[in-house]
């Protein structure tokens, strides 16, 4: 009973919270994946394939850095509050995008380069035309699973201030509150698993017909 | 024409291409072949500017490829390599369509000429939607070949194209780009490691060892005059055997040892004839001039009435004008005839070859070698 | 690797400034330490610069002077629970990879569960897990923690368990057939030696995760090295907010460079000749 009350009495802040989480995991998505593409395309270029290997080897291993810690440390440069928050965000939703992106790239068949290259398609159709769209499955799985990390990151986030479904949890356990725990779990818990289905159902429909 | 002037590659402190000189006639295909490592990939490749030399020049035309941008340069140039050079992602159409789109064609005139090449390497329609995935080697690599000659370039350059392939196949790839070379008579340097494609293939071959130029010239002049050892030991201890298989079968055609009658013609007269000129085989011809059948007198069966019988067959083992003789010889052993009739492609009786003038080609092409 | 990144934001955000002075001052520390130290500032940057690093290295110093007995604690409390769960998780995980690698009906169906269950965010399960097991009294302490990991890290091991088993190439299973190996010593002397390495990646994704879910168990009461973290960021004790994020971080990936060496060295001696 007290789950339905506290629902009904605080209806406006929940709301408000699910917008705010969902703003958060959008924008810091957005720059994630654009920065994300963008570094991994300059970082795969034709002939600096050995800075390729060891942004794979840094990003490998960064992705064992939790991200409590990534939070932490974000929050020691710049302080607390939602952009602080977006910034911690972008960070740690980049790693896994940028592992995945240039490791698809680099690991586009030679030979198909090699012929694209030999038919006389530039450096930027090659890009396109060729790297990317070959690499579109491990790129989108990249953004999936950067996507998953983000959501759950999002609440997190709520322990420097950016608000959020993360502060009703964070706040519920302070105050030992069963009924906020469970509300604001719950619903993230609800749209961590939403995103995710919504995404998986994307990455089908950008693999390339040939590749599946 | 494409013209090699003096090129040399360094690779570091490894001379990859060492002073290639060298003359590519139109039309024709020329087969670079040497053991890995001697320079041939990197010959080829730097036609289409995909390696640089570091000296020398190279020019298709008179006029030098250095001078071109080599996106431009590429887009003119045919380039096929192992069947994993086609772009996963895309359709048959579209891996085909590639070089045409890039040139702006419209759409009309793409798909024209997409559906015109695809013939040209006998697939049909029905594969333009298909996906690499789906093909098999051999589909695959026609559709590479297909792919490059897209744009009609006047230059092929193909890196060992049907390595990959299972034997088989292989031999009926070889066997249909020879055809295919036969309508279009572009200017073709092929890569390769199987001295036999080489053979079969080339019109003229340049063998390389180390980066060098051991010898370049056409197929029959390498195998009758091998320039060294290094070039005898690619050649194989058969070569002479191999040298057979650039003759045809029709420069060996006999028009004696048989006679010929029409398909009506009664068993009797025919036996009769036989009997007369002491011959055993009479080639049952139509009309119009076609092998329909044969008739002979069976040594080797029971005598019937104190005669050998004579056995008619109406679809007799032939070759063509153009078989080779390796292949010819091989169809004697396997049908055990030591006589095979020719005939031309539609089927017009033109006579007989026999195994002795194949053993006499043997022979003197075993005395040439001391030449 | 992160100030240009952070720069390039700065762009879009005004009011944070990014540069030194952020660096080596904590937005938390800001006001306190610059209200005492703006009129003394100095006319050289240089100095400033060198007066700014000798009171975030006094502090820490400080911070490990008195805390050094607590580092160690928490730390080995992180380990604890990590070394609770991951056997779990493995004692649980791999026999429903077995069971499920002959299923492929249950296994779909499995692996989805598992799969949803790791997309839940961490601290919501955490969340989850403290509501559930109050009304047995269970709700706070290591039962939460070891719960939540364990969950976790089914989806690894599960998965990896499954897959490897499954990708045992047909042609090694004949002949195994062949020889006359029943089905349970194709298992025990195939199929499970083959997968050794790729359970143990899933294993391995497991621990790293479980680093990182650990950091939450002082939420609920059982320690560990976020202990460091939150109680810092809420006292605004930078020099503790510091220690504790880059001794996570370090254990992370201290432990996932341990365990890819342990992959290494739990593969098949034939296997490994073989992928060099």
């Amino acid at each position: 009973m007290e789950f339905f009350s506290y629902f009904v009495t605080h209806s406006d802040l929940i709301a408000d919270s699910i917008i705010r989480h969902f703003l958060l995991f959008l924008i810091s998505m957005a720059f994630a994946i654009v920065v994300g593409i963008f570094l991994s395309i300059v970082i795969t270029r034709e002939g600096h394939e050995k800075v390729g290997q060891v942004i794979l080897s840094i990003t490998g291993a960064s992705q064992a850095v939790p991200s409590v810690a990534v939070i932490a440390l974000v929050f020691l440069f710049i302080g607390i509050g939602m952009k602080p928050a977006l910034v911690a965000l972008v960070i740690y939703s980049l790693v896994p995008i940028v592992f995945n992106a240039t490791s698809g790239i680099l690991s586009v068949d030679p030979g198909v380069l090699e012929a694209a290259k030999g038919m006389g398609l530039t450096k930027s159709q090659r890009l396109w035309h060729i790297k990317i769209p070959l690499a579109m499955p491990v790129i989108m799985s990249g953004i999936r699973s950067s996507a998953t990390i983000n959501i759950g990151t999002v609440t997190v986030a709520a322990i420097i201030g950016a608000g959020g479904l993360g502060d009703i949890i964070y706040t519920g356990l302070k105050l030992n509150r069963p009924e906020m725990i469970f509300i604001g779990a719950g619903l993230a818990a609800i749209i961590a698993i939403l995103v995710d289905t919504v995404l998986m159902y994307v990455e089908r429909k950008v693999t390339p017909k040939g590749l599946a | 024409m494409i013209e090699y002037r003096n090129i040399t590659k360094r690779f570091g402190e490894k001379i990859a291409v060492n002073n290639l000189n060298m003359t590519l006639e139109k039309g024709t295909i020329t087969m670079l072949i040497g053991p890995s490592g001697c320079g041939k990939t990197t010959s080829l490749k730097m036609v289409n500017r995909l390696v640089d030399p570091d000296e020398g020049d190279i020019l298709i035309n008179g006029e030098s490829v250095f001078d071109l941008d080599p996106v431009k340069l590429r887009r003119s140039i045919g380039y096929v390599i192992q069947e994993i050079g086609l772009f996963p992602h895309y359709s048959v159409f579209d891996n085909i369509a590639t070089l045409p789109r890039l040139h702006n064609w419209d759409e009309k005139k793409i798909k024209d000429r997409v559906y015109e090449v695809l013939d040209m390497v006998t697939l049909d329609e029905s594969y333009a939607d298909k996906y690499p995935s789906q093909l098999s080697g051999g589909e695959r690599q026609r559709v590479g070949l297909a792919r490059a000659l897209a744009a009609d370039p006047e230059v092929l350059l193909m890196d060992e194209p049907f390595g990959a392939i299972d034997p088989i196949n292989r031999l009926i790839l070889q066997q249909s780009f020879l055809e295919i070379q036969e309508e279009i008579k572009k200017t073709i340097i092929f890569v390769t490691h199987d001295i036999n494609e080489a053979i079969q293939l080339g019109d003229k071959i340049a063998i390389m060892n180390q980066g060098s130029l051991v010898q370049f010239d056409t197929v029959s002049e390498i195998l009758a005059n091998p320039e060294n050892e290094f070039v005898e030991n690619l050649l194989g201890h058969d070569r002479n055997l191999k040298a057979l298989s650039l003759k045809k079968a029709r420069d060996y055609i006999k028009k004696e040892g048989y006679i010929t009658v029409g398909p009506d013609v009664d068993k009797e007269a025919i036996r009769k004839e036989l009997e007369e000129k002491d011959l055993v085989l009479a080639y049952i011809i139509d009309s119009r001039g076609r092998l329909k059948g044969r008739y002979y007198i069976d040594k080797a069966a029971r005598k019937v009435d104190g005669r050998y019988p004579l056995v008619r067959e109406t679809r007799p083992y032939h070759v063509e004008r153009t078989t080779s003789l390796t292949e010819t010889l091989s169809r004697m052993l396997e049908y055990g005839e030591k006589v095979l009739p020719v005939v031309s492609r539609n089927g017009r009786f033109r006579g007989v070859i026999d195994l002795d003038s194949i053993f006499e080609e043997v022979k003197q092409a075993g005395t040439a070698k001391g030449a | 690797m992160f100030t240009p990144v952070l720069s390039a934001l700065s762009c879009f955000m005004p009011q944070s400034v990014f540069g030194l002075d952020t660096l080596f001052y904590p937005c938390p520390f800001k006001a306190g330490v610059r209200s005492g130290y703006i009129d003394s500032r100095p006319e050289n940057p240089q100095d400033h610069l060198a007066a700014k690093e000798a009171i975030l290295i006094e502090n820490l110093m400080l911070f490990l002077k008195y805390y050094n007995e607590r580092i160690l604690l928490e730390f080995l409390q992180h380990l604890k629970i990590i070394g609770v769960s991951i056997p779990i998780s493995i004692l649980v995980s791999v026999p429903i990879g077995i069971y499920i690698s002959s299923r492929p009906r249950i296994a779909k169906i499995v692996i989805y569960i598992a799969g949803i269950l790791m997309t839940i965010p961490s601290l919501a399960l955490f969340g989850i897990m403290v509501v559930s097991f109050a009304p047995w009294g269970l709700g706070l302490g290591m039962v939460p923690a070891v719960t939540a990991i364990t969950i976790y890290s089914l989806l690894p091991i599960t998965r990896n368990t499954y897959t490897a088993l499954n990708s045992v190439p047909a042609g090694v299973l004949e002949a195994a057939k062949g020889m006359g190996f029943s089905k349970r010593q194709t298992l025990w002397k195939i199929r499970i030696p083959l997968s050794i390495p790729v359970i143990m990646a899933g294993v391995r994704t497991s621990v790293v995760l479980g680093v990182s879910v650990a950091t939450f168990a002082t939420l609920v009461g059982a320690g560990g090295l976020g202990y460091f973290i939150f109680s810092g960021i809420s006292r605004s004790n930078f020099a503790m907010v510091l220690a504790g994020a880059v001794l996570v971080s370090a254990l992370g990936i201290g432990v996932n460079w341990f365990f890819m060496q342990l992959e290494i060295w739990l593969t098949p001696r034939g296997l490994r000749v073989g992928r060099k």
